[in-house]
């Protein structure tokens, strides 16, 4: 049953790689993760991008640390979002990758007032995976969905969300600890171009891919689209970081080819994602029909 | 990290990739050329041992054919010599086959020779009675040798009688006829064939048997395989033999090696060579380790070979590899030493480069002050905005070098946002030009007040991005926003310039950064530009540890967002009210005339505004709405525009009496307001409305602050200009004449350290660093050698023109105790000035500004001066025009005109009187300048021509003129407090003390701790220009009968030295004595 009557706000982190026009045309807030350099502390998306992250790197910057939104500012954000609401489903990152759902879920039970109004959902996914999830329950909350109605539904919808990144290298994972260094020398040396995708929550490699990044893609493009049948063709996101316009080009050529998509999207991958696989990185994120 | 170890790490990384590549490949193809060739080597080499064993089992085949031969032939001798005997009795045959066997066994294996006939009966030759019931024609060796018709062996069997084994080689006999004698047979013991067998030569752990024509096995290693019942063992027939196959082989006539694990487990080779003779066959069994062992040594000796190529190839590759690595990183060497001396030849050329173009600007900045002809002060405004632009151009090149070059350096010092704010937004209004642009500006009040860092760059940053905007941008808006985020090393300041320009192209995005390159230059060609300014701007961000961002739609408009991390002294807001609560504002703007875009983001900074100021203050679009709430009595504070105010300007004009209310405009048609309305002139932002709100105009004023020089003069300083350059002499000299010192000149080093000793005298030394012969240092350093303690301390400040290098520290290190870039800025020059100039020689003279600095950024950008009508006296049209149109900064010069100018006029009269024509003309040159910026323009003309005069000595034309000019004075005099008083400014008509009591308005306590609360914070941000204009502010009250004056006017004069520790103690104590 429909309740029209209760105003709901969604939220999310800056992480779902959404576009600034569909965000503010849906009234969606967002909090922030930061990116901690060797000389201050930046607001992810607004203050730093992921092209500022690569560029950081390449001029010799040392590891760029990520920082959850803090318990306080989330307690801030969603008084904020309480006055302008009367209930709030926010949906954070994926806890298997960040600290953002455990901090919401702090905030929220420290909040003197309006707790019970504000739902907190683990989408398991990043980046526009985190994003067809948003886009889903502002649809459902447009649609004068109630608030658990939309919950259930995100909540099924989590395992039918496909999110799979390609990366040129290893560089990335390696710097943030994730890879060994003879294994990334080794991918190094072998041209060795790691795809991986959210299992569970965690990042996980899914395959590799041999050769030049060029052929790379296109084969990813392939294997990832391979069962399209059972793709919702609606929409894809493209999400990239670091690419160049070319590469962009190229890749939604392709997956239009393949897809015959409804929409096929490009955005850019949050500074959080981009420092976790670094330049000439892309991925295709869509849903499967459920 | 530097672009050169930059290079060479990524040479490294290059090298290494290049080396393990090449050697991978060459492992790899060593790898299969090796397998390929031991493959075929293999097949080669595994055959060699094959035939070496087989040859060993033919050689035993050799040896026992041999032996049975020589058997067999004693067979075939006496079968002969029976033959040819013919007839013979069986006597002589036995005697006969008797000797034969004696002859014939002397090594002992002859058994018997004996003849059976064909009628059974027998003649042995080893004296053997045979048996007359055995029937001898049966056995085998009779009845097979009647069928071979030829040789026949038997098997081996055990004689009974002797436990030996025997073979038996029988022949047929036959007579002359061919008829069928009888059979010859030949036993013999078999024991050396065995012993042939077991005595082959052959590896450890194989042996050789026998197998005879009936398959079974002669002579075997293993009893098992022996003789069962005296006779040898068919060795397919033990379900236990490993030989089956070795039989069918044989049977088959194959020659191949059969291989078997043993009897014994031991995998062996058996290796078959037949016996012709007598059908036996002799088989070599050699284990296969044996086999293989030396194709294995073989193996093992190539691949080791192939090793060590392998080896020798790798080093070779190496070698050769880091040939090539070498001449890469000798050409990386080689392009960064050409970048350096490019950096390095920039660098030298600065001061080639600036000298004549700071004679340039210098002079025309003198024709600008002296000359009144409007068609050259038109070409001179042209030469001041061309050399300004190239002047820019070169800054622009010169610090990509420094960038480039990683010379440049950050500074960490003490700014105010305001500052920079302030200038920033006049250089935009400056650049709008004709550009019919919006300009919003949106400023977060709580950037803290006192932020650490580069202001200049930070200001340069900021100006590149506008100036980008400006140029960018044909219709629309360009909006700046600051704001911070706060951080525990202090705030992130938060910079974005948004416009509604031509917007970039993804494609051109990717190169924006990228030095020396305009993108779109097809569409851009109109725009000028080197292309660095964004290259510049990016590099200094990154050096200071942010970030910067774009994104654009194309045709639609860019934004640029920078964020810079800076360390904060002072985190009070740089903006804040004084009454917050009783504060309620409207703010009525029209969008009429602006397209959807540009009205909406004035909307929205309006808006932004409103909230960050955090009082009651809201945006309206309706003026009835307004108007309600002020009758309500609900607003006390309206700021609206020219629009909403010509619409209803009578409602608004009398309603101004009651509220507070401000018409915020643009300067250009600018409309005229009445006093009891206040004027903002765009953009409209927090600093501006937080003016307004603290009733406060120093923000407004902040530029007239900025621009404003000549604050004193020295007549009695003395200066000395060292320079090789007798332009840039007059330059500098013509620089400092507002400020009335004597100034002497020198052209080297030696004549100004001549000079000095000479008179040891000069105040100050400015000295120009690069002179041939000897050169500032060189100079500076002889002169503070000289032991007289006057040399020691004179204040020498080093003119350079070379800015590359962050040459500062070098100069005060040498002997400098200062220095100023050229081309001289005047504020600059001030400032020196005031610093090291003994404070007894100045002459403070309050906000008197030197015309060309009032000539403002509209009279330059309209490159058009503006025409002098002598018929008016007095014009406050042209005096407003030199002000930039700023109402109030004009009435305070008329009013501090109108205030000096009875005592001026008797003190010209005196001089005139006294004949003293040296100071006489200082006074007329100085109403010269004076009179010209409150737009008195004959009054200036006439000074001029008598200052003219009086530099020539001309006393003549100073009598005939000079009544005149006291005369004009007197009318301009009276013409300025009549238009002051028609304004209500005052009563400018009394004398100065007259004037002085008057202007005395009592203020209250509470205004007076606000003054007092502003004069320690302009002190205690090192603000000697605000501090100045508070304590003057303060000094035209009283508090009860006290005049300030007597307290803030030494304070005014302690902060004008710097002295602010001083000037804040002097206010202490006034505030004790008058506060308690």
């Amino acid at each position: 049953m429909k309740m029209a009557d209760k105003k709901i706000g969604i939220t999310t982190d800056c992480g779902c790689d959404l576009p600034d026009e569909y965000l503010s045309a849906n009234d969606i807030e967002l909090v922030y993760f930061y990116m901690l350099t060797d000389r201050g502390r930046f607001r992810d998306r607004d203050e730093m991008t992921s092209e500022n992250v690569i560029e950081y790197f390449e001029n010799g910057g040392s590891r760029i640390m990520t920082e959850a939104p803090p318990i306080n500012e989330y307690k801030d954000f969603f008084r904020r979002g309480l006055e302008k609401h009367d209930e709030i489903i926010h949906i954070s990152i994926s806890s298997g990758v960040s600290e953002s759902y455990k901090n919401a879920l702090a905030a929220r039970d420290m909040l003197e007032v309006g707790a019970d109004r504000i739902h907190i959902v683990d989408s398991l996914h990043l980046s526009t995976g985190l994003g067809h999830i948003v886009i889903k329950a502002t649809q459902m909350r447009n649609d004068g969905c109630g608030a658990n109605e939309i919950i259930d539904c995100i909540t099924a919808m989590r395992r039918f969300v496909s999110t799979t990144f390609i990366s040129r290298s290893t560089d990335y994972l390696y710097r943030n600890g994730r890879l060994g260094k003879p294994v990334h020398q080794l991918c190094h040396l072998l041209n060795i171009h790691p795809v991986l995708t959210l299992r569970d929550g965690k990042i996980v490699l899914k395959s590799v891919e041999f050769g030049s990044m060029d052929s790379a893609a296109k084969h990813y493009i392939r294997k990832e689209l391979r069962n399209i049948s059972s793709i919702d063709r609606h929409r894809l996101f493209i999400t990239h970081a670091g690419c160049r316009v070319k590469r962009i080009s190229a890749v939604k050529d392709e997956a239009a080819r393949i897809g015959g998509f409804d929409e096929v999207i490009v955005t850019k991958a949050s500074a959080t994602i981009s420092s976790n696989c670094g330049a000439d990185t892309f991925g295709l994120l869509f849903v499967y029909k459920h | 990290m530097d672009n050169a170890s930059a290079d060479m790490k990524k040479t490294k990384g290059l090298q290494f990739h290049l080396i393990f590549s090449v050697c991978a490949v060459l492992i790899l193809f060593f790898v299969l050329v090796a397998k390929f060739s031991s493959d075929i080597a293999a097949s080669h080499i595994q055959n060699e041992p094959l035939a070496h064993y087989r040859l060993l089992a033919d050689k035993t085949t050799q040896e026992i054919t041999t032996w049975f031969s020589n058997e067999a032939q004693i067979v075939a001798n006496q079968k002969a010599a029976i033959e040819i005997s013919g007839d013979f009795s069986w006597d002589s045959l036995t005697n006969y086959l008797t000797s034969i066997v004696e002859d014939y066994n002397d090594e002992g294996y002859i058994y018997d020779l004996y003849f059976v006939s064909t009628d059974n009966v027998m003649s042995s030759g080893c004296g053997y009675i045979p048996d007359p019931s055995i029937d001898f024609t049966a056995r085998p060796w009779y009845a097979e040798a009647v069928k071979k018709d030829g040789l026949y062996y038997s098997a081996p069997y055990k004689d009974t009688n002797l436990n030996k084994y025997v073979v038996t080689i029988s022949s047929i006999v036959t007579d002359s006829s061919g008829e069928l004698m009888g059979v010859l047979a030949l036993d013999i013991f078999v024991d050396t064939l065995f012993e042939i067998a077991e005595n082959a030569e052959v590896p450890e752990n194989s042996y050789i048997f026998l197998i005879d024509a009936n398959m079974g096995a002669a002579t075997h290693p293993c009893r098992d395989f022996g003789y069962i019942n005296d006779e040898p063992v068919r060795l397919s027939e033990l379900p236990f033999s490993p030989y089956s196959e070795l039989e069918n082989m044989i049977i088959n006539g194959s020659r191949d090696v059969l291989r078997i694990t043993d009897y014994d487990g031991v995998k062996r080779e058996l290796f078959v060579s037949r016996v012709d003779c007598c059908g036996w066959y002799t088989v070599a069994a050699i284990p296969e380790s044996v086999v293989n062992s030396s194709s294995k040594s073989l193996l093992l000796s190539i691949s080791v070979a192939l090793f060590i190529c392998l080896i020798i190839g790798i080093f070779c590759t190496l070698f050769a590899a880091r040939g090539i690595m070498r001449q890469l990183s000798d050409a990386i060497i080689a392009a960064n030493a050409a970048n350096e001396t490019k950096g390095s030849f920039l660098a030298n050329m600065s001061h080639e480069i600036r000298t004549p173009i700071n004679a340039v600007i210098g002079m025309n900045e003198m024709i600008l002050r002296e000359n009144s002809d409007p068609n050259i002060t038109g070409y001179a405004l042209d030469i001041s905005a061309a050399s300004r632009s190239l002047i820019s151009i070169i800054n622009d090149i010169l610090d990509f070098s420094k960038i480039e070059s990683g010379k440049i350096e950050i500074a960490e010092s003490e700014f105010n946002i305001a500052s920079i704010i302030n200038d920033v937004v006049n250089m935009s209004i400056a650049r709008l030009g004709e550009k019919e642009l919006e300009l919003l500006v949106s400023a977060d009040p709580d950037i803290p007040v006192g932020i650490i860092g580069d202001e200049m760059r930070i200001q340069q940053i900021i100006v590149n991005l506008m100036t980008n905007g400006i140029k960018y941008t044909n219709h629309g808006f360009v909006a700046l926003k600051l704001s911070c985020t706060k951080q525990d090393y202090g705030i992130n300041l938060d910079i974005s310039v948004r416009d509604s320009g031509i917007g970039i192209t993804e494609e051109n995005m990717e190169k924006l950064f990228t030095s020396f390159q305009q993108v779109d230059t097809k569409r851009n060609r109109s725009v000028e530009g080197t292309g660095l300014g964004l290259a510049i701007t990016k590099r200094l961000i990154t050096i200071m540890g942010g970030f910067i961002n774009v994104s654009s739609e194309y045709g639609a408009g860019t934004e640029f967002r920078v964020s810079i991390p800076l360390k904060v002294s002072d985190d009070s807001p740089f903006i804040s009210l004084r009454s917050p609560k009783n504060l309620h504002a409207a703010c009525l703007f029209s969008t009429d005339g602006m397209d959807l875009k540009t009205a909406k983001e004035h909307r929205k900074i309006t808006e932004e505004m409103t909230e960050q100021l955090d009082i009651d203050m809201r945006t309206f679009d309706s003026a009835d709405e307004v108007k309600t709430l002020i009758a309500e009595g609900r607003l006390n504070t309206v700021f609206t525009d020219r629009t909403f105010y010509l619409r209803d300007k009578d409602y608004w004009n009398g309603i101004s009496r009651n509220i507070t209310l401000t018409v915020v405009q643009s300067r250009i048609n600018a409309v005229k307001l009445p006093d009891t309305i206040r004027c903002i002139y765009k953009p409209f932002y927090t600093m501006s409305a937080a003016a307004v709100l603290n009733n406060d105009s120093s923000a407004a004023f902040l530029s007239e602050r900025r621009n404003s020089s000549v604050r004193f003069t020295a007549p009695d300083a003395k200066i000395l200009i060292v320079d090789d350059n007798a332009v840039n002499l007059k330059v500098a000299a013509g620089l400092m004449k507002p400020y009335q010192m004597q100034v002497f000149t020198a052209d080297s080093g030696s004549k100004a350290i001549a000079m000095l000793e000479e008179s040891r005298d000069f105040d100050i030394v400015f000295m120009d660093h690069m002179m041939p012969v000897m050169d500032g240092v060189e100079a500076v350093g002889i002169i503070r050698k000289k032991s007289d303690e006057y040399f020691k301390k004179v204040p020498i400040v080093a003119l350079t023109a070379n800015t590359v290098n962050d040459s500062k520290n070098m100069f005060l290190s040498s002997g400098f105790n200062d220095f100023l870039a050229k081309p001289i800025e005047v504020s600059l020059l001030e400032r020196i000035l005031k610093k090291h100039l003994p404070k007894a020689l100045r002459k403070h003279i309050n906000n008197m500004p030197a015309p060309s600095e009032y000539k403002g950024p509209e009279r330059r950008s309209q490159n058009k001066a503006p025409e002098i009508d002598s018929s008016v006296m007095f014009s406050p049209q042209k005096g407003l025009s030199y002000v930039a149109g700023d109402e109030d900064v004009y009435n305070e010069i008329l009013a501090v005109y109108a205030k000096n100018g009875t005592e001026l006029l008797q003190r010209i009269k005196a001089l005139f009187e006294n004949k003293d024509i040296k100071n006489y003309t200082i006074e007329v040159h100085a109403l010269k300048s004076t009179s010209l910026s409150i737009g008195a323009e004959p009054l200036s003309l006439l000074a001029k021509e008598l200052e003219a005069a009086g530099k020539a000595g001309n006393t003549d034309i100073i009598s005939e003129k000079n009544d005149k000019l006291l005369s004009m004075y007197s009318e301009v005099l009276e013409t300025v407090r009549s238009y002051l008083s028609e304004k209500g400014i005052g009563n400018n008509s009394e004398t100065e003390s007259e004037a002085e009591q008057k202007e005395l308005t009592e203020i209250d306590a509470q205004r007076l701790k606000e003054l007092i609360e502003q004069f320690y914070s302009a002190c205690g941000n090192f603000d000697c220009d605000e501090a100045i204009k508070i304590a003057d502010e303060a000094s035209g009250f009283r508090f009860g009968e006290k005049p300030l004056k007597d307290y803030f006017g030494s304070a005014s004069a302690l902060a004008a030295d710097f002295e602010y520790e001083a000037a804040e103690e002097k206010i202490r104590k006034a505030e004790g004595e008058l506060l308690g």
